[in-house]
Order: structure tokens, then C-alpha cells, then sequence
């Protein structure tokens, strides 16, 4: 049969859903798409205002193959995710303009329930979620329009009707939602459409250059969240470790890898276990006890593989390795947001004497360039007697007592860039200081090196969560000492205090950076009514990532271990999905019980005889009344048929003709006949 | 099984071989006082039907041809100047009889077709400014060919709600057609019809058809398929109450002729079609009215 048209009140609800399914991804279709978007929607609108007519066959053709060029020729003939979504949102702009059934608005009801799925690709917070859901309602509202009867009494009428009716349904479908979501396995996709390349986000970079940081601090995005269980540590103790830059060219410091190194140091590298494009552990190289903090990271995505860990990285957690350097990092670039916890100790020595190739590596410089600087390391280095930490010092206070200055934005420096820094200009961000600390160090043989990460965040004491934005991006000095290992100077600290102690927000606040241009919005979040809303959303904002977003195979498993004990984990998901599907049945079948019309003693009776005449071979058909099914019975089997006509009238006579008196005798007598047959 | 009524029907299948079915709903649906539609291709006996119907009650019976230069004097009647008393006297129509046949009803112009259906809704008709009411009983049996034929004016939509029942004629099987070309059967053989039922007794069965009892289930299971016509989408408009009365009415009439003073299931089943189909219009084309109706029955 043809499926009913859709009515005006239906595809008007599709229309606004689909602007608001839409909206989400909007941002990762191309531009070249988004014109078709807008033109097919309109026409569907004006086609709904009664101003246009239909696509002809072959214009609808030629919308397809028009936008299918676009998608490909923009996509630069590769598939990934983009085009994926593009092709499903572009087709399901371009359905809307066949949708003559209800058959067709169907299917564009159920695209869109993909789109918002695709929409969770992009992004999982809480606002998002709550806008999906939003958008889910609007698709359920729309086929249950599709549903409704054609002539409204008014449309203000229908849309509370239709509004009621989604909240309901909705509501309905939330338990069996929640069971979902926590017992069906998380499986591991059947194929997998390539990750969008080279897209790393703002977020430090495996090199260093003047000006990278301080750039940086420009963004105010979020970088990632830890939680803490216990104490949380002080301001000046919050250095985030990241990466470790260890070569340097003169103008660039970037993290050494082992082909590099295989050239600079020919034979001297033997140790090449485990390599993976990184530099392996060697058991033994430091010692580690139990550390001061507990918690746990939330990182952003950004497409790298470093891990932001508090102090020095000492042992490594599942799907990551601690490298040399002493810093996390992950198996995996991060596309999704990621949940780890670093383990708990801290490096309390580090034994071992290094190779003499990574001493080496550690003190090496460019030959020529920065004269003035070398001369006045040495004379530094002679002042402290030649001894490691107090030439650290001695540098440290050698910032603090000239007029060096603390700036966003340092004036360019190009050749001998730490000699203009040190003796010409003195006003710089911390990479500059980090960089000429480091540079002065390696210059009179100390092996020094760069760590990149943040230092601060904002700590919302409620959830004890530290929020840590690009912005708090920083970066700090390490030299080694013998015997005690690698040793932070930050000579930031030297300059502004305040940096380590206040934050990046503080230093723009008191004008002790020379540019600083904080966007209204969010200095409007940093104060009174609007600081307490903005945290109050941001602690929502972290526990719906932590216990929704972030429930995934390994969460499940142990809150299954938890629920059941510790037998086999697929054993319990079948068992449980077992129960659930058990338990809904009963539900449904609970519910069939109480919702049946009850029944009088003659329509029980009546059952009674159908199941009897079943096993005779005689079904009641549907919609088939009790005097006809008898006849058909009679004209099949005399004698059956016989016995059957007289208790049908006995019957009919007393359900429909309100005469008869509806006694127990004649109730009996009727058992009686039904019996006997 | 009431059996004067019986009798008749049988003598009705003499004439009409092959369509038990169907004189028995033109039967049921003059008990109901209702009017009824005859619907099919020329030939099919339509006329043949009326005859013998108003014969077998002994009906004073008119018959109008409908043509399309019809105009409603034809049918309502007209006032002559007499010159010997001088004054004018009313001659009324064929309208003022007991059993109107109105033949091909929608071969009229619109206007002659609604003075006749006033006359059928009002069971009065008002000429010069003077109420005149019609005889007891009065039934109207009209008979339409399908709108596809040239020359024709459909009837409007809300006038169809006037004819308590629509009912195709349909061919005869073989067996009877055979039977009508041997000569056993046919229009001749109207005329040996004989009265089986004053008209005094039609109108005491009229009256008892209203006695006949419906229980409150059959009630609701008329509500059902009421509400099954409105809500499932495949007519444009479902079913009104004054249907669902009609409804009521033919299968009381139904049951009475089965000689019971209650309704059952099937009594409403067996009048459904007929009275429901010309009240709605589907939405759709490509299944016939009577198929989609039996499936809402089912549903409901």
C-alpha cells in the first residue's frame, strides 16, 4: 500500500530539526557545501509556504551530482571523517526535497538521528549534550507528527500535544537508555574512516621557538583537568611536565630522536630496545617511592602523544611508556578526550652515571654565536666555584638583579639571539629565559636541557579539579647533577614571582606584561556572580565528562567487577543483557496483564471455547463475529457445527440482547455446553 | 428469521437472480427509513430493483428519470391558475409518493438534484411559501451511474451523507446470468410480483426496527470503527456521528430482518460497507473502499 503523505505540521517539525541537527556540524563540512545547504532548506521552505513547486526529476539529479562533485573535489580526493559527515548531512539536506510520503519522512527522521550521532564525534560536553538531546526531541516530535491525525483543532493545540507527547516518550525510553548505556560492551568499530591528519590543535609542540609559548598564552582553550583525592599541591608546585626539548641549533630547541642521534653519535648508542620512535626505558636509571599526590588527568584531545604529569613521570600506566627524559607519553596520538592516572610515586634519585653520549648531547652547542653570553657564563661559573647548583643560582639571581623584564611580546631578536636577549633587550617570556638559562649552563659544560608544559591552572575547590587552559603554558630549565640527577630552575620565578605563584591572568591584571588584551567574556568569568556560575557549570561540566563521557570499556569492566565479583567479564555483560531483556519482558508482560480490558464471565467462558475449538482445528479469525465463526464451523463439521450453533445463541442472547437475565444457572449452563463439546 | 420478510426476499431473488446480498441490504436499508443509492454501470438491474421493492410493499411508487434540463418543479410539483374557481391549485410531483425511484440522479443539474435530496432530509417539501409534507413511508431509491460516465454531475460530498446506504449492483455470477438470458429471470417478471406487506404493516416494522436492542459493547464497537476512519490515515475525513447513527440504525434493521430484537457483531459488520463507503473519501487511490473498510473492521 502507499504510505500516507506528510502533513504541513509534520514537515514543518523537520524542517526545524533539521536546521538544528544541522547547526552542530556545520563548522567541519567545507564552505563550498554550506551555499547547497542553504538553498536546498530554503526551497523546502518556500515548497512548505506554498510559493514553489517540486525539483523536477532531473534537477534533483543534477543537485546530486552538483553536490557530490563539490564534497569530492573539496575534500581533495581523500576519505576521512569529514567526508563522511559531509555526505550524510549534504543527503539528507538534498532528501528533504523528495519527501512526498511519510515513508520518505521517515527515513529523514532517522538521518537525522545519525547526524546527531555524528554530531558526538565532534564534541562530547555537557552543553553539547544537552542541545542533542534537545534535537532528539525535536526528531521524535516530528515523527510523531508524521503520526497524528491531519486536521488539528490548532497548531498552538497540537505542538503542546506533540511536546507533551515527546517528554513522555522520551521519559519511557530513559530507563532502558541508562541499562544501555551501562551493560552493552563497548565493541570496537567494525571499520574506521580515517582520522582527520596534521590536525593538531593549539597545544605545546615537540619544538621550541622564541615567541611559541607566549603565543600560546593568546589561547584560552582547555588544555586538560586533574583531579586530586588528598592534598593538592601548592601553586609553585604545579608544573605540569611535558615534553623535554634537548638539542638546540642556535635558534631552536626541539626533543632529540634516534636517528639524529645515531648520526651525531655513531657506535656510541647501543640500546635500541623497544624502539618505537622514542627513546626506551632502562630499568634502574631512578628510584621511585610513594609520591605526596593522587589524581587523575582529563586530557583534551590535540593529537599528540605527551602526557601532562605533575613533577616527574616515574612509572608508566596501561597504553603508556615514561621515557628517558622522565616524561609520559602516550602509545597513541590523543584524538579523544583521555582519562589516565598517573602512578602515584614520585622520582626520589636518579642513579645511574649517564652514557657519555647523552652527556654530551645535554652540553652541546652551536660553535660560534653568542660570544658575550659564553664569556659571561664563565665568569658566572668561576664566581660559584664551579659547582653545578650554584651556578643555577647564580644565574637565577643574575635575572632577579638586572632589569630583565617579563613580556608577551619581546621585541624580535635575530642573530645571537641570547646575547641581544641577555644584554641588549632584557624583555622577554619564559622560553626566553628558560632558553638563555639553559644555553649559559650547557656553555660552561653543565648538561642542561628545556622542559616544556604548564605551571598553574584553576583549582575549584569543590571537585578539587585544576583546570589547566593553553594559556598556562610555560616553560622551565633542568641541569644535571651528578649524583642527584636532573634539578628544575624555572628562571621565570627569578623575574616575576608572581607567575608561579598568582598566574599567567594575574601578570596581564597588573599590567606587568606589556600586551595583554584578556577577552571581556572571560574576564567577565573571572569575578563575583559570573566566576561562581562559570565554576558551578565547569564542576558539572567535569563530572559528566568523568562518569558519562569517559565510561568506556575499562570503567565498565571494573564497575561490572565491582557489581559481580570476578568472574569472566563477557560472562557477566551476556548475564546481565540477559536479565535486562528477562526483566523488560516481564515488565511488558506485567503491563499487557493490567492494561487487558476486564473481562465478564461470559467472555471468559468464551476464551475457554476458542482455545477448545483451536485444538479442533477451528480458528477464530480476526474481526470474525461469534454467529459467523459458528456458521463457518457448521458448514465444515455437521456435528461440531450443531453443538457450536446452540451454545453461540445461548450466548449471543445473553451478552448482546440485555434481556436475558445474566445468571449464575445460565452461566452454568453455558460452562456446561462448552464443557460437554 | 422474521419471515414475511423472508417471503419477500425470496420473491425478490426470483426476480434478481444472484444478488440475495444485496436486496437484502435495499430491504434493511428501507426499514431504517433510510434512503438508498444504487451505484453501477446501466443494465444491472438497478431498475428492476426499485420496481419490485415498491411492488412487494405495495408502495405507491413514482418514477423520475433524471435529465440534465430537469428543473425541481418536475419533481416538487407547481401551482396551476384553475379558471372555473379561480384560483390556483397545486399538482404535486412525483416527490409526493411513497416510494420515489429516482433514476440516474446525477445526470441532473446540481440545483434539481438538491431539491430533491431537501426533500429527502426534510421528508417535507415547502413550495410557495407553503409547508407540505410527504407521505408515510417515503423512501427514496436513487440510482447514479460512476462519475467516470460523460454527462454527468457528481453529487457533492455532504448531499451523499443524505442516502443511508450505497450499494454497487455488481455483474450476476454466471449461473443467474444464464438464468436471465434462458428468460427464468428478468424485469418481466416484476409485474407477477405480488404484495407481501401492506404499507400500514412496513411502518409498524419501521417503528419495532427502533426497539431492536444494542448493548453497551456494541456501542463501543461502533465507537471503534468510527474512530478507526478518523485516525488511521487513509481517508481524507473520517466518519461523523450522524454516520455512526446511520450505522446504528441499518444494523438494527439488519438484525430485525434476522427476526432478532438484538444486535450482534455481525449485524454492524454486514451494514458497515454499504453505509460507510460513500461518506468517505480516500486518500489514496488504488484500493477499492470496501477492501480498505473490511481491513479497518478487522483492525478494530
Amino acid at each position: 500500500m502507499d504510505s500516507p503523505a506528510v502533513s504541513r505540521y509534520a514537515t514543518l517539525w523537520l524542517l526545524v530539526a533539521q536546521v538544528m541537527v544541522a547547526l552542530p556540524v556545520l563548522e567541519v563540512l567545507p564552505i563550498v557545501v554550506l551555499p547547497l545547504l542553504v538553498l536546498t532548506l530554503m526551497w523546502r521552505a518556500l515548497i512548505w509556504f506554498g510559493r514553489g513547486s517540486w525539483p523536477s526529476d532531473l534537477l534533483r539529479r543534477l543537485l546530486v551530482a552538483l553536490s557530490l562533485v563539490l564534497i569530492i573535489t573539496s575534500s581533495g580526493w581523500q576519505f576521512s571523517l569529514e567526508l563522511a559527515v559531509t555526505f550524510l548531512v549534504t543527503g539528507y539536506a538534498l532528501k528533504m526535497l523528495e519527501m512526498k510520503t511519510r515513508r520518505d519522512a521517515l527515513v529523514i527522521a532517522y538521518i537525522g538521528f545519525f547526524v546527531v550521532g555524528a554530531g558526538v564525534i565532534y564534541s562530547q560536553s555537557l552543553m553539547q549534550a544537552l542541545y542533542q538531546l534537545l534535537c532528539l526531541g525535536v526528531l521524535v516530535a516530528a515523527i510523531h507528527a508524521m503520526y497524528s491525525p491531519t486536521q488539528s483543532a490548532s497548531a498552538s493545540l497540537s505542538i503542546k500535544g506533540s511536546l507533551r507527547f515527546t517528554g513522555l516518550i522520551l521519559l519511557q525510553a530513559l530507563p532502558l537508555t541508562l541499562a544501555l548505556f551501562i551493560f552493552v560492551p563497548r565493541l570496537g568499530p567494525l571499520w574506521a574512516v580515517p582520522w582527520p591528519e596534521g590536525e593538531a590543535k593549539t597545544g605545546l609542540s615537540d619544538t621550541m621557538q622564541p615567541g611559541d609559548v607566549a603565543r600560546l598564552s593568546q589561547s584560552y582553550e582547555l588544555a586538560f583537568r586533574a583531579q586530586f583525592t588528598g592534598s593538592v599541591p601548592p601553586a609553585s608546585e604545579r608544573y605540569w611536565r611535558t615534553l623535554v626539548l634537548d638539542q638546540y641549533d642556535g635558534e631552536r630547541w626541539w626533543q632529540s630522536d634516534l636517528i639524529r642521534l645515531l648520526n651525531q653519535f655513531p657506535g656510541e648508542i647501543d640500546d635500541e630496545r623497544d624502539w618505537q620512535g622514542r627513546l626506551p626505558v632502562i630499568d634502574g636509571w631512578w628510584q621511585v617511592q610513594p609520591g605526596q599526590y593522587n589524581y587523575e588527568v582529563l586530557l583534551e584531545p590535540n593529537g599528540r602523544q605527551w602526557l601532562p604529569v605533575l613533577g616527574m613521570a616515574a612509572l608508566s600506566v596501561p597504553e603508556t611508556t615514561v621515557l628517558r627524559t622522565l616524561r609520559l607519553e602516550a602509545d597513541k596520538p590523543v584524538f579523544e578526550r583521555r582519562l589516565y592516572q598517573p602512578a602515584q610515586q614520585s622520582v626520589v634519585a636518579q642513579t645511574i652515571t649517564m652514557p657519555s653520549w647523552l652527556l654530551a648531547l645535554n652540553k652541546s652547542l652551536p660553535d660560534n654565536g653568542n660570544a658575550q653570553s659564553r664569556i659571561l657564563a664563565q665568569q658566572l661559573f668561576a664566581e660559584s666555584g664551579r659547582d653545578p647548583v650554584t651556578m643555577g643560582r647564580r644565574v637565577m639571581d643574575y635575572f632577579n638583579q638586572e632589569p630583565f623584564y617579563y613580556t608577551l611580546s619581546p621585541p624580535l631578536m635575530e642573530q645571537n639571539e641570547v646575547d641581544q636577549f641577555l644584554f641588549v633587550h632584557r624583555k622577554g617570556f619564559c622560553e626566553h629565559y628558560a632558553s638563555s638559562f639553559v644555553f649559559m649552563m650547557r656553555s660552561v659544560g653543565i648538561p642542561a636541557r628545556i622542559v616544556t608544559g604548564y605551571l598553574g591552572g584553576e583549582f575549584l575547590p569543590e571537585e578539587k579539579v585544576i583546570r589547566v587552559l593553553q594559556r598556562d603554558a610555560h616553560a622551565w630549565a633542568e641541569i644535571w647533577v651528578e649524583g642527584q640527577g636532573w634539578i628544575r630552575f624555572d628562571p621565570t620565578a627569578a623575574v616575576a614571582p608572581e607567575r608561579i605563584d598568582l598566574g599567567i591572568d594575574h601578570m596581564i591584571e597588573q599590567g606587568g606584561l606589556l600586551q595583554g588584551q584578556i577577552p571581556l567574556a572571560y574576564r567577565l568569568g573571572q569575578t563575583g556572580f559570573f566566576k561562581s556560575v562559570r565554576q558551578g557549570w565547569e564542576r558539572l561540566e567535569y563530572r559528566w565528562q568523568k562518569t558519562v563521557v569517559q565510561y568506556q570499556q575499562e570503567k565498565q569492566q571494573s564497575f561490572m567487577k565491582e557489581l559481580f565479583g570476578t568472574s569472566s567479564f563477557y560472562w557477566q555483560q551476556i548475564g546481565v543483557l540477559g536479565a535486562l531483556l528477562a526483566l523488560f519482558l516481564m515488565l511488558f508482560g506485567v503491563f499487557a496483564l493490567f492494561h487487558r480490558p476486564a473481562l465478564n464471565p461470559h467472555q471468559k467462558l468464551w476464551l475457554r471455547l476458542e482455545r477448545k475449538l483451536v485444538a479442533r482445528g477451528f480458528e477464530r479469525q480476526v474481526g470474525e463475529g461469534p454467529k459467523d465463526f459458528a456458521l463457518r464451523v457448521n458448514a465444515e463439521n455437521d456435528a461440531l457445527g450443531a453443538q457450536l450453533l446452540s451454545i453461540v445463541d445461548l450466548y449471543i442472547r445473553s451478552v448482546y440482547s440485555g434481556r436475558v437475565k445474566v445468571d449464575k444457572p445460565l452461566l452454568d449452563q453455558l460452562s456446561k455446553m462448552i464443557k460437554q463439546l | 428469521m422474521n419471515s414475511t420478510l423472508q417471503n419477500s426476499l425470496d420473491a425478490l431473488s426470483g426476480v434478481i437472480r444472484g444478488k440475495d446480498r444485496e436486496l437484502r441490504l435495499a430491504l434493511c436499508c428501507m426499514l431504517a427509513r433510510g434512503h438508498l443509492l444504487i451505484e453501477d454501470l446501466p443494465g444491472m438491474g438497478k431498475t428492476a430493483l426499485a420496481l419490485s421493492l415498491a411492488r412487494l410493499l405495495g408502495l405507491e411508487y413514482q418514477r423520475i428519470q433524471f435529465t440534465s434540463d430537469l428543473l425541481p418543479a418536475d419533481i416538487l410539483g407547481v401551482s396551476i391558475f384553475d379558471r372555473a374557481s379561480s384560483e390556483f391549485q397545486f399538482k404535486p410531483g412525483p416527490v409526493f409518493s411513497q416510494l420515489l425511484l429516482a433514476d440516474e440522479i446525477n445526470r441532473a443539474s446540481p440545483r434539481t438534484q438538491s431539491a430533491l435530496l431537501e426533500a429527502m432530509e426534510e421528508r417535507q417539501v415547502t413550495i410557495e411559501g407553503q409547508g407540505r409534507s410527504l407521505p408515510e413511508p417515503f423512501v427514496v431509491i436513487a440510482t447514479q451511474n460512476p462519475l467516470t460516465q460523460q454527462g454527468t454531475f457528481p453529487l457533492p460530498e455532504s448531499q451523499m451523507d443524505r442516502f443511508l446506504m450505497c450499494i454497487p449492483m455488481g455483474y450476476p455470477d454466471t449461473d443467474s446470468e444464464k438464468a436471465i438470458l434462458r428468460g427464468e429471470a428478468g424485469r418481466f417478471l416484476v409485474s407477477q410480483l405480488g404484495q407481501s406487506v401492506t404499507p400500514k404493516q412496513f411502518l409498524l416494522m419501521q417503528q419495532e426496527v427502533n426497539n431492536v436492542h444494542a448493548s453497551d459493547l456494541l456501542l463501543d464497537y461502533v465507537l471503534r470503527l468510527l474512530k478507526a476512519t478518523r485516525e488511521e490515515g487513509y481517508f481524507a475525513v473520517g466518519l461523523s456521528p450522524r454516520a455512526g447513527l446511520a450505522l446504528l440504525q441499518a444494523a438494527r434493521a439488519w438484525a430485525y430482518i434476522d427476526g432478532r430484537d438484538y444486535l450482534i457483531p455481525e449485524d454492524i459488520q454486514a451494514v458497515f460497507v454499504p453505509v460507510a463507503t460513500h461518506r468517505l473519501t480516500m486518500q489514496k487511490q488504488g484500493i477499492s473502499p470496501g477492501e480498505l473498510l473490511a481491513r479497518i473492521n478487522a483492525m478494530a
